[in-house]
C-alpha cells in the first residue's frame, strides 16, 4: 500500500486545568483529543466537522506541532512528524501550512501585505532568490485574486475576504503539500465565503494541495470535502467518503448533526432535536461518550467504548454499538 | 405554503414605514438603514436577511427604541405597535412597552447576562419592575419561565449564575426574560449565529413552540437563508440599508428575483449535495458612508444598466406577494 501524505495515530492531547493556586493543579484534564487516528492522501480535501469543543480545532494544531501533542504518532510522507527536534521539524513545516478563521487577528497590522507574504521567504532564504522575491510575491498575489499592488498595503485596508485570501497567499508561498484551512470561511459573509471555497478548489486543482477542511458548517465540507470525519468530544465518531457519511449517517450522533442543519428541501418532522449540552470534557461519559445524549443508549454504551467498525464500506466506519444500518 | 392575502391594517401587531437611521461618526456620516418598511402580521414569523453591515440589526434597535443617540440621528414616517405610535411614546411609555409589548433577543447572550446576578433574580426582575410582584412570586414564575424553555432542573439551577450555564443554556435564559410578560412580538437578532448546530435546533424548536402556543409574531433576523426558509412566512431582504426584496419566504428562496438575492442563493452550497461550482457575488458591499445615488447593488450586479447607477429602483410587486426593488426585476433569473 503507497504511503499516505499524512498518516496519525492514536493522537492525544489533553490540557490540564490549573485552579488558579499556584502551588497545587485541580486534577482536572482537558481531553481534547483522546485517540484520533486519520490518513489522507495528496490532494485530498479531508473535513472534519462537529461541535465546538469535539477537539477538531486541536488535532490541527497537534499536527502542525503548534501545540505538542500529549501522545500518538504522524507520519509526514512517512517521516515521524512528532520525532523531529523542534529545528528539524522546521524543515518540514514548510510543507504544512495552515490559514487561521479569523483574518482579522491573523495579520500583522503593522507589516505591509507584501512582507506578510514574504515573511516564510526569511525564514527560508535559500529557497527564493532575494531578486525573485517580489516578483513570487506578485504572483502569489494574483494567484488569490488581488492585484501585486497590494504589496505595499497595510491590512486594515483590506475587508475580510481579502485578508483571508492574503491569509492564502502566505499560506501558499512555500508551496506545501498540506494546508490546514481551520474554519477558514465561517466570519465570512455568504457571498464572500463562495469566493473563497472557490479559490480554494482552484488552488487544489493547479497544485494538487491536500487540505484538512475544519468546519462546523456541515453544507461547506459536503461541498469541498473528499472524505470526512465527524468528531464528538476528541473522538472520531464516523468517517467516510462525503457520499457515505452525509447519505448514509450510521452513527446517532452524525444522524442528529446533519438533522439539524436548516435545510428547506427537507421536512421538519424527521429533525432530531437532541437533549441537553455536551458534557464536560474534562470528565467525559464512561464507554460511548455521546450514550447520555443519544436515543438508542443501552446498559452496554455506558460500560463498553465502540471502536470504529466498517459500515456500508470498508471506509466508512463508525464507533456505536447500535450503528443504523444501511445494507 | 401561500397564506390568504389579509385586508390592509388587518392582523399587523407592528407597521414601520419609511425608517432612516444615521450614525455621525469622525469618518462622515453613515448611512445604515434608508427607508425601510415592513409590517409584521400576528403570530408570524419574518426574517430580515442580509450580510453584515446591510442594517438589519440596527432596524431592530430602532423598532425597540433603544438605538444610542447621538450617535444615531432616525427618523420615520410610520411606527406603529398596534394602536401605539411609537415615534409619540414618551420615554416612560417606551420602558413600560418594551418587554411587556415587544421584546428583543440578541446574538451573545452572555453580553445581555449580569455576571453578578443569579437567573432566577434576571429573568424574576422583569415581573418585579413591571407587575410588582415579591421576590418570592417572581423566583417561583421565574423557575416555570425556565421549565418553558426546557432548562433541565430549572428548580435547582434558578439560583446559580449566568457563567454556569452553556452559549445554548444562557440562550434559554434569554428566551425566558424576553418572553415573561407574553409580548406580542419578539425580535431576535441572530439568536443562534453564536451556538452550535443541534444547540441551534434546540432553540429554534423552543421558539416554534412559544409561538404555536402564544401567537406571539417573531422578527428573525439573520444572515442565514436556510434557517429563514426553513423558519419564516415571510421575509424582507436587505441591501445597503434598504430591503431590496420582499414577499413570502418559500417564493423568494424558491425563485428570487432580486439580483440581490439570486447572488447569495447562488453563493451556497446545494442542499442536497449537488456538487456545482459556487457562483459567488463578485466585489464587497458598499460603504455606507459613501452610497452611490443609484441602485447600491450596481457595482457588484452583472445586469446593471445605465440607469440603474442614475436611478434608484422603487419596491414594485413582481409576482404573487413577493416585490422587490430592480429596473429589470421581471426580465431576471436564476440560471
Amino acid at each position: 500500500m503507497d504511503e499516505p501524505l499524512l498518516r496519525v495515530e492514536g493522537l492525544v492531547k489533553h490540557y490540564r486545568l490549573d485552579d488558579g493556586s499556584a502551588f497545587r493543579r485541580s486534577g482536572k484534564t482537558i481531553r481534547a483529543v483522546d485517540g484520533v487516528d486519520l490518513t489522507l492522501a495528496a490532494g485530498e480535501t479531508l473535513g472534519v466537522v462537529g461541535e465546538s469543543g469535539c477537539g477538531k480545532s486541536t488535532i490541527a494544531k497537534a499536527v502542525l506541532r503548534l501545540e505538542e501533542p500529549t501522545a500518538g504518532r504522524a507520519w509526514f510522507r512517512g517521516q515521524d512528524l512528532f520525532g523531529f527536534s523542534r529545528r528539524a521539524f522546521r524543515q518540514v513545516r514548510r510543507e504544512l501550512q495552515i490559514v487561521f478563521q479569523n483574518p482579522y487577528a491573523s495579520l500583522n497590522p503593522r507589516m505591509r501585505i507584501g512582507d506578510i507574504i514574504g515573511e516564510p521567504f526569511e525564514v527560508f532564504p535559500d529557497l527564493v532568490p532575494g531578486a525573485d522575491r517580489k516578483r513570487r510575491i506578485g504572483e502569489l498575489l494574483e494567484r488569490v485574486g488581488l492585484s501585486p499592488a497590494a504589496a505595499g498595503r497595510y491590512p486594515h485596508e483590506f475587508s475580510g475576504g481579502q485578508r483571508q485570501r492574503i491569509g492564502i497567499a502566505r499560506a501558499l508561498a512555500l508551496r506545501p503539500a498540506l494546508i490546514v484551512c481551520d474554519e477558514p470561511v465561517s466570519a465570512l459573509d455568504v457571498s464572500v465565503q463562495a469566493q473563497i471555497i472557490n479559490l480554494l478548489e482552484d488552488i487544489q486543482k493547479d497544485s494538487g494541495v491536500a487540505y484538512i477542511f475544519i468546519a462546523h458548517d456541515l453544507t461547506v465540507v459536503r461541498h469541498i470535502s473528499h472524505r470526512v470525519a465527524v468528531m464528538y468530544l476528541g473522538r472520531i465518531v464516523e468517517e467516510g467518503s462525503v457520499e457515505d457519511v452525509f447519505e448514509r449517517p450510521t452513527h446517532p450522533y452524525t444522524q442528529a448533526l446533519l438533522s439539524a442543519a436548516p435545510n428547506p428541501a427537507r421536512s421538519h418532522d424527521s429533525r432530531i432535536i437532541l437533549a441537553g449540552d455536551i458534557p464536560d470534557p474534562s470528565d467525559p461519559p464512561s464507554g460511548c461518550r455521546f450514550r447520555t445524549r443519544c436515543w438508542k443508549a443501552t446498559e452496554l454504551c455506558a460500560r463498553e467504548e465502540p471502536a470504529l467498525a466498517p459500515r456500508t464500506s470498508p471506509a466508512h466506519r463508525s464507533a456505536c454499538h447500535h450503528a443504523a444500518d444501511h445494507g | 405554503m401561500t397564506r390568504e392575502p389579509q385586508a390592509q391594517g388587518e392582523g399587523r401587531v407592528l407597521e414601520v414605514a419609511d425608517l432612516w437611521v444615521e450614525f455621525a461618526t469622525p469618518g462622515g456620516t453613515v448611512y445604515a438603514v434608508n427607508g425601510v418598511g415592513f409590517d409584521l402580521r400576528r403570530g408570524e414569523t419574518l426574517a430580515i436577511l442580509g450580510e453584515s453591515g446591510c442594517g438589519k440589526s440596527v432596524t431592530a434597535l430602532a423598532v425597540m427604541g433603544i438605538l444610542r443617540a447621538p450617535p444615531a440621528r432616525f427618523r420615520a414616517r410610520t411606527m406603529r405597535l398596534g394602536e401605539v405610535d411609537l415615534l409619540r411614546a414618551s420615554p416612560a411609555e417606551m420602558r413600560s412597552i418594551r418587554g411587556a409589548r415587544i421584546a428583543m433577543i440578541f446574538q451573545d447572550p452572555f453580553m445581555s447576562l449580569n455576571p453578578t446576578k443569579t437567573v432566577g433574580q434576571q429573568i424574576g426582575e422583569v415581573f418585579r419592575v413591571h407587575r410588582g410582584v415579591s421576590q418570592a412570586e417572581a423566583r417561583r414564575l421565574a423557575i416555570g419561565l425556565m421549565e418553558r424553555v426546557r432548562i433541565p432542573s430549572a428548580k435547582r439551577r434558578v439560583d446559580d449564575y449566568p457563567h454556569q450555564f452553556s452559549g445554548g443554556m444562557s440562550q434559554r435564559i434569554m428566551v425566558a426574560s424576553a418572553i415573561a410578560l407574553g409580548p406580542e412580538i419578539l425580535l431576535a437578532d441572530e439568536p443562534t449565529t453564536a451556538l452550535d448546530v443541534t444547540v441551534q435546533a434546540q432553540i429554534m424548536d423552543i421558539l416554534a413552540e412559544l409561538r404555536r402556543e402564544s401567537g406571539m409574531a417573531v422578527v428573525l433576523i439573520t444572515h442565514d437563508l436556510r434557517l429563514a426558509a426553513e423558519t419564516a412566512e415571510r421575509a424582507a431582504v436587505m441591501y445597503a440599508g434598504r430591503i431590496v426584496e420582499t414577499g413570502p419566504m418559500a417564493d423568494i428562496y424558491a425563485r428570487p428575483r432580486h439580483p440581490y438575492t439570486i447572488g447569495l442563493l447562488r453563493s451556497l452550497p446545494d442542499d442536497e449535495g449537488q456538487r456545482r461550482r459556487l457562483h459567488p457575488i463578485a466585489g464587497t458591499p458598499p460603504v455606507l458612508s459613501q452610497l452611490p445615488a443609484g441602485c447600491a447593488f450596481v457595482p457588484r450586479c452583472q445586469w446593471a444598466q445605465a440607469r440603474c447607477s442614475r436611478e434608484l429602483p422603487p419596491m414594485r410587486p413582481v409576482a404573487g406577494e413577493q416585490a422587490c426593488a430592480c429596473h429589470f426585476a421581471s426580465e431576471l433569473t436564476l440560471a
